[in-house]
């Protein structure tokens, strides 16, 4: 996240207004640039050349634009569902360990609800980074073994434990989705990407010429802006840990909590 | 809810009959559209606005096809959605219904607990979680009542083989109305998500709209019938968006009836 982490600080609005503002001050820096070295009438044939150039650029940044958008929507409604889906399985995983008598049970919950707690800290810290918490692993180890050791007293029990046994190996699946989710969620790269196709965009365009500063710096500002705009929309999806769009460990204390109940 | 934020103001439009958001939306884009066109046309001259035409029609042109991008992305998304919310709806209240089938073998003052509970989640489903659903979120009392009935399914004691493979198969039925659950939680998206969407859409829809003002035209009143025709075309598609974008909300919420069978 680096030099970012303060924009996501900033509520919607704000990061908005920024992105847009900022735009519009790099198009005009940019048309200032222009009208240093250009002469002050515009080249015969040269809007007619810019315009096409533009109109070839237009739909290649549409494409990039849906490409980065769709896939960082993506990758953050697959991190929010595996979230979910994984704590759901925890809560059964602890209704059903309900029902077993002790000193089973109380293993089980012990396993469940330390699972549960250092998925909600170190490791959703950790996944913050795109990685991964030891501790975490250590810790769904221990709930694997916690019900491969269990001992059914009575035939009812066993069935319970059949039950947990199918949700612990999904609950493997769901982790790896949830990790693999969350290492794919923030790309630079895919960030990097969409930062040049508007940066070119933008420069293309300051080579059109209008007939006056004026409506060449609003214009500008519309265009620069607009592609800004669609660019935080990216930008803040791909934080899932951080800003306008932060996911919540919730699910998973709220299982600690249940644990405990 | 409070109509001061973004999201106060989404949520209560989206909470509107169909007519009142097509107006507003509507009504908001052409009143928007016009008086630009108005008031470029007030504060410059038309030959300078038409010496404008081929520059601002290029960039125009630019922008219709990030807007389009996006437009298609935010429509394709929110069908997507709407479609999957009412299946999850039914795949919950099938595995639900199985559930009830399945216990009837065990003893009723063994089964009884258990029906009780899962008709006070449906229930709870079909009134506090739909009206929190419809303001993009879960609700805790509806949470409650899923782990209650939980807690009382696997309570029951099977005694014989037939209640043992009724069990069985329930545990399975179980397992798929948690996941139904969460997918339908999932598909309403959070109205931070929702915010940026709109946010993002509305003003590129504003920013496209305003480009059309530095067009121009030896005629005014062409030049604001054309507007007008953009206006609406925009428009067209936001509200289409908007309405798919609520599943839980306005007059085209996914109906919780199949829940509120349930829970008689």
């Amino acid at each position: 996240m680096g030099g970012t982490s303060w924009l996501l600080d900033l509520n919607l609005l704000a990061l908005a207004a920024l992105a847009c503002g900022g735009g519009a001050l790099l198009f005009a820096m940019g048309a200032w640039a222009s009208g240093l070295s250009a002469s002050p009438l515009p080249p015969v044939g040269g809007n007619a050349v810019a315009g096409a150039n533009l109109g070839f650029v237009a739909p290649l940044a549409g494409v990039v634009m849906v490409f980065v958008t769709t896939l960082t929507w993506l990758q953050y409604n697959r991190l929010q569902s595996a979230t979910q889906r994984e704590a759901t399985r925890l809560i059964l995983l602890t209704e059903s360990a309900a029902s077993l008598g002790e000193p089973g049970r109380a293993h089980l919950f012990e396993a469940i609800a330390g699972y549960a707690r250092a998925v909600a800290g170190p490791e959703w810290e950790a996944m913050a980074q795109g990685g991964r918490s030891e501790f975490a692993t250590q810790r769904m180890e221990g709930l694997v073994r916690a019900y491969a050791a269990a001992e059914p007293a009575t035939r009812r029990e066993w069935q319970v434990l059949q039950f947990g046994s199918s949700l612990i190996r999904e609950l493997g699946s769901e982790r790896e989705a949830r990790l693999q989710a969350a290492a794919a969620a923030s790309n630079p790269a895919l960030l990097g990407f969409l930062a040049v196709t508007v940066a070119l965009s933008v420069a293309q365009a300051l080579f059109l010429t209008p007939p006056t500063m004026a409506t060449k710096l609003a214009m500008g500002a519309l265009f620069t802006g607009s592609l800004m705009l669609a660019a935080l929309y990216a930008f803040v999806l791909s934080h899932p840990f951080a800003g306008p769009a932060r996911l919540s460990s919730a699910p998973f204390e709220h299982v600690a909590l249940r644990v405990g109940r | 809810m409070t109509l001061e934020t973004p999201e106060g103001l989404l949520l209560w439009l989206a909470q509107q009959p169909t007519w009142i958001v097509a107006a507003l939306l509507f009504g908001l884009g052409i009143l928007f559209t016009l008086g630009g066109v108005l008031l470029t046309n007030a504060y410059l001259t038309p030959q300078r606005l038409i010496a404008n035409n081929a520059v601002a029609s290029f960039k125009f042109a630019f922008m219709a096809e990030i807007f389009a991008g996006l437009m298609a992305f935010l429509l394709v998304g929110a069908g997507d959605r709407y479609f999957t919310a009412n299946s999850q709806v039914f795949s919950e209240v099938a595995m639900l219904d199985g559930l009830r089938v399945v216990v009837d073998v065990m003893p009723e003052i063994e089964r009884r607990p258990f029906e009780q509970a899962l008709a006070e989640y449906a229930g709870a489903v079909a009134g506090a979680e739909w009206e929190s659903m419809a303001r993009g979120d879960e609700s805790p009392f509806a949470a409650a009542a899923f782990e209650a009935m939980l807690a009382q399914w696997f309570a029951l004691a099977p005694s014989t083989p037939q209640e043992n493979s009724a069990v069985l198969l329930g545990n399975q039925m179980i397992a798929v109305a948690a996941e139904a659950r969460v997918n339908r939680l999932n598909n309403n998206v959070s109205q931070t998500v929702a915010s940026l969407s709109w946010f993002t859409l509305l003003g590129l829809a504003a920013a496209t709209i305003a480009f059309n003002w530095f067009f121009g035209t030896g005629s005014l009143r062409s030049q604001l019938a054309m507007a007008l025709v953009l206006s609406i075309g925009i428009m067209t598609c936001t509200v289409l968006a908007f309405l798919l974008s609520f599943p839980f909300a306005g007059e085209h919420a996914i109906d919780p009836a199949p829940f509120v069978a349930l829970a008689t």
